[in-house]
């Protein structure tokens, strides 16, 4: 296993690489700078913030820079903030935000995934089923507002916004969550229904296993191999945090942060952020990986 | 059958199938009936979609409801009614008193799980013994089954094994309890020929050893020659003859049954293209023909007798065959007698 871990980690570097080459190229394509301002700023000025940023540096040692140097790097909007400060003191919200909305996701969909594969094409199947498509469909920055109208405004038992009281948790957690728990139900419902009708399931039952025993014992883990590789893009979409979220509660996360960096075209900003989120993405595929090897026998770490 | 001295172990009556599928209503099993006494060997034989292993799975409730439905009949298992069993009552009759192992050893073992927790899974299911012993009897169980090796393969999952090894495997989860009945499903169709044989050894042998009863669906008339006590051959869902062995391979009546055991390839002559059996199995939805088999039948009738009812009649002790125009020649003959 740490063989193959190893392998994978090597493999991230390449990725790391390109993927640092792509964003510094498209970041340096999107027209428009850090310093452009309504009233157009003098080419003097402007020519002096560059040489002050180090932008007026051959393109390669500026990609070696940006890419090697990027937590102490400083914004080139705002020169007293630095990439790596950013993220740490960002990136925990948007981590718990995150951690709280893939616990939704687990919690509702994995169950009505389950339950709406045991009898499938009934109401126990077409309830779920339909609540799950309603989720898929509904966007955050309507399932959000939506449910501060109720819980907020109607109700008056939640905060609209912040993040400061455990209550507030609540909603930006469901919110995000919910949408997941959608895909998680989908995923569980078809994975199951896959299993299920397989032969091992009637030996299973000839042997005289409860439902409850086939279900949990002989389904459940080739059934939730499907939500298994979805969770690695997922969780790291979550806990990279969710920009519309963000924005619907107020929330200092991480999220807006990318955002505002783009639309203020703060290339280290950018590259920094893109390449923490990348390394994210990467180490949840290798923490599904390695989930896999243990779920699935037929897998070992040899291949 | 009623001079039998003591109460069978398996008396199945009337029992009926029907699967609801968007073509309209399959008549899966139609009325089937038999009995088996303890520690005999039950042969079904049949072409595939004859019933044989929907008749087996109906009694196990293991049919898929829906679109599977079993309509009427009993099947009494030492005096008890399956078909009316409650869920709690069937799952204790399953793997304890009645096993199974079914056609394709490949998919039905499940690959997610080591070997060990599946055969023994049995034992704890129907709390037999505790975890311990239960793996000392696995052992046994796949020393008797012939799997060498056991004590380190126990730990491995299904698909380290061959398809022959996971038959055995399949073979020594099905009599871990020491079952009083085993319904072996095809247990041969998957596996080489040359496992076949040893399959079938090793299910005598086991049988020999444990005393159970067998009922074993195949549908190679060869298979269950010398196999079997007693022969039931199924058709369109309908049992169309049953007599013992010798009455089944010396003195079949039923133009079906004479028509299987000419398609054995070994008693056809060597270099003259094989016998098949002309047409294909009817469909067996919409209205009941008078007799299923007419269409394929090599017997002349006429219009008048092919829309007869078919009876089904005991020509010797314990010999039955389903008489119609089209299934024996000089069918007048059966009715008056």
């Amino acid at each position: 296993m740490l063989k193959f871990i190893f392998r994978r980690a090597l493999e991230s570097v390449g990725v790391l690489l390109c993927v640092s080459l792509i964003t510094f190229y498209l970041s340096k394509a999107i027209p428009g700078g850090p310093f452009d301002q309504e009233k157009k700023v003098p080419e003097a000025v402007k020519k002096q913030l560059e040489a002050y940023f180090g932008m007026d540096e051959p393109d390669w040692k500026r990609y070696l820079t940006y890419t090697f140097q990027f937590p102490s790097l400083p914004s080139t909007k705002f020169p007293n903030r630095r990439v790596g400060e950013m993220i740490a003191s960002k990136f925990p919200v948007s981590l718990e935000l995150g951690a709280y909305a893939l616990i939704v996701a687990l919690a509702l969909g994995i169950p009505s995934g389950i339950l709406a594969s045991l009898k499938p094409n009934t109401a126990l199947d077409y309830v779920p089923s339909s609540l799950s498509m309603v989720g898929i469909c509904l966007p955050t920055f309507v399932m959000g507002p939506l449910l501060v109208i109720i819980f907020a405004v109607q109700l008056r038992w939640l905060n609209a916004t912040g993040w400061e009281n455990p209550s507030d948790k609540i909603l930006p957690s469901l919110t995000l969550g919910f949408y997941y728990a959608a895909y998680v139900a989908r995923l569980t419902r078809g994975g199951m229904l896959e299993v299920l009708n397989q032969d091992f399931i009637r030996t299973a039952l000839s042997k005289g296993a409860s439902m409850v025993s086939v279900i949990f014992k002989h389904a459940l883990r080739g059934g939730l191999l499907p939500v298994v590789s979805f969770l690695g893009p997922a969780a790291a979409g979550l806990i990279a945090g969710s920009f519309v979220v963000e924005t619907v509660f107020a929330i200092p996360g991480m999220g807006q942060e990318f955002v505002k960096a783009v639309s203020n075209r703060d290339i280290t900003f950018i590259t920094g952020l893109v390449l923490f989120y990348a390394s994210l993405i990467i180490f949840f595929n290798l923490l599904v990986d390695i989930a896999q090897v243990f779920l699935n026998p037929k897998l070992s770490f040899k291949d | 059958m009623d001079n039998t001295p003591a109460s069978p172990l398996l008396e199945v009556r009337d029992l009926t199938t029907y699967f609801d599928t968007r073509l309209g209503t399959v008549r899966a099993v139609d009325g089937v009936s038999f009995s088996l006494q303890k520690g005999q060997t039950l042969g079904i034989v049949g072409e595939s979609g004859s019933g044989k292993s929907v008749t087996c799975y109906s009694m196990m409730k293991l049919v898929p409801m829906p679109p599977g439905r079993i309509v009427r009949g009993e099947a009494l298992f030492q005096g008890r009614d399956l078909l009316t069993m409650k869920d709690r009552e069937i799952n204790s009759i399953r793997g304890r008193k009645v096993s199974m192992i079914f056609q394709d050893p490949m998919t039905s073992l499940n690959p997610y799980l080591r070997i060990e927790t599946q055969l023994i899974e049995p034992l704890l299911i129907h709390r037999i013994c505790g975890r311990d012993e239960a793996r000392k009897k696995a052992l046994e169980m796949m020393d008797a089954v012939g799997i060498p090796d056991a004590r380190n393969r126990i730990r491995l999952h299904p698909h380290e094994f061959s398809g022959g090894m996971r038959q055995r495997v399949m073979i020594a989860m099905a009599l871990i309890a020491r079952p009083d009945l085993l319904i072996a499903d095809e247990p041969t169709t998957a596996l080489d020929v040359t496992v076949q044989a040893q399959i079938l050894e090793l299910i005598k042998a086991m049988q020999r050893e444990i005393g159970m009863a067998v009922i074993l669906i195949t549908h190679d008339l060869g298979v269950v020659s010398g196999f079997c006590d007693r022969i039931n051959v199924m058709y369109a869902g309908q049992v169309v003859e049953s007599g013992t062995a010798d009455d089944i391979f010396y003195d079949a009546r039923h133009a079906y049954t004479r028509a299987l055991k000419k398609s054995i390839p070994s008693t056809q002559e060597k270099g003259k293209r094989l016998y098949t059996i002309p047409g294909a199995p009817p469909r067996l939805v919409g209205e009941r023909p008078p007799c299923a088999f007419a269409p394929r039948s090599d017997l002349s009738f006429s219009d008048e007798e092919a829309a007869m009812e078919s009876r089904f009649v005991e020509v010797s002790p314990g010999h039955w065959v389903e008489v119609h125009p089209s299934t024996v020649e000089n069918y007048r003959d059966y009715l008056t007698a």
